[in-house]
């Protein structure tokens, strides 16, 4: 997963398939450092469409939902104080309240996939997928942000 | 010479004062006709591109030469794309009731610099001789820095000559 920084991030995910086709995947990334623990789970729906001439490649379209939530810990800060060295007890707490952030936003999905092999209905694919939402109500079409899709893909057929 | 005769005189020589009034457009619509059904094809796209610098992508009005992309199809269906980003891409376009994929590779360019890479784009185009395009296309190029990635949703006019 890319996020528009050209840093990838590790994201695992499960996809279904239809037998007409149809795609439905949701991917799950996200990272903690310190108190603030960010999460991301995005949901698409996708039609692929045979347009690379055979059915080795093809190009995907669809919806994609994003949500992002960022949350941060309260935590307490101790600040040592010169008469901490002569009462132990002379201590000043700083606490910082908790925060969180939580945000949706719906767009649109583009991308190709292709099939690497397959034997005995198990599959073994790749995509190249990008989601691209609008970064809100207000502003032009057109103005967009993207989180970037480069995924392997084991599927069994059931 | 009643008035019937005088229609009858005046008949060829209308005719042949129409063909030499007429004669380029009809030469015209000659080649028009004449012309192969599948030709060059030159497509003007605008829209902002993100260019790897993280968050959304700023829109200039009026368009900015980076907001800008040419793109040249010929009759084989290869593809030249011209922008500042994505980059310059040659591939190959595949045609399906009017929407399209293509791929290929070129020079992949965002704000931290150039790599070699590769492209992929789909698109929806309408046919007759001024088309309008609909695209996406998405790069990925190597460079020293590491991978480097961009695209860009466009939209233009296309003229087939």
């Amino acid at each position: 997963m890319e996020e528009g920084d050209n840093r990838f991030r590790p994201t695992a995910g499960i996809e279904f398939v239809a037998p007409s086709g149809l795609l439905g995947t949701i991917m799950a990334y996200g990272r903690k450092f310190g108190p603030v623990t960010e999460q991301t789970v995005i949901l698409s729906g996708g039609q692929p469409l045979d347009l690379f001439g055979g059915k080795t490649f093809q190009g995907i379209v669809g919806i994609s939902v994003v949500s992002e939530t960022t949350e941060i810990k309260a935590t307490t800060e101790i600040k040592a104080t010169t008469e901490v060295k002569a009462t132990a007890n002379a201590t000043s707490n700083t606490t910082n309240a908790a925060q969180r952030d939580q945000s949706t936003n719906i767009g649109a999905l583009f991308g190709i996939r292709g099939q690497i092999y397959s034997i005995k209905g198990i599959t073994f694919a790749g995509s190249w997928e990008s989601h691209v939402y609008p970064p809100g109500f207000s502003v032009i079409a057109l103005s967009t942000g993207r989180k970037q899709l480069l995924t392997l893909n084991v599927g069994v057929s059931l | 010479m009643n008035h019937l005769d005088s229609l009858k005189l005046c008949r060829p020589r209308a005719l042949i004062l129409a063909a030499k009034n007429y004669a380029p457009l009809m030469v015209c619509a000659l080649l028009m006709l004449a012309r192969p059904a599948a030709a060059t094809t030159v497509i003007a796209r605008f829209g902002p591109p993100a260019t790897g610098g993280g968050g959304t992508n700023p829109v200039s009005l009026p368009p900015a030469l980076v907001d800008t992309e040419i793109s040249v199809v010929t009759a084989g269906k290869m593809e030249f794309n011209i922008s500042v980003c994505p980059g310059i891409l040659i591939g190959k376009r595949f045609d399906k009731d009017g929407y399209y994929g293509s791929g290929g590779a070129g020079l992949v360019i965002t704000q931290t610099g150039g790599g070699i890479g590769g492209y992929a784009a789909i698109g929806y185009e309408t046919s007759g001789t001024v088309k309008f395009n609909a695209d996406f296309k998405q790069a990925i190029g190597l460079a020293a820095s590491g991978l480097l990635s961009s695209y860009a949703l466009r939209i233009g006019a296309g003229y087939e000559f």
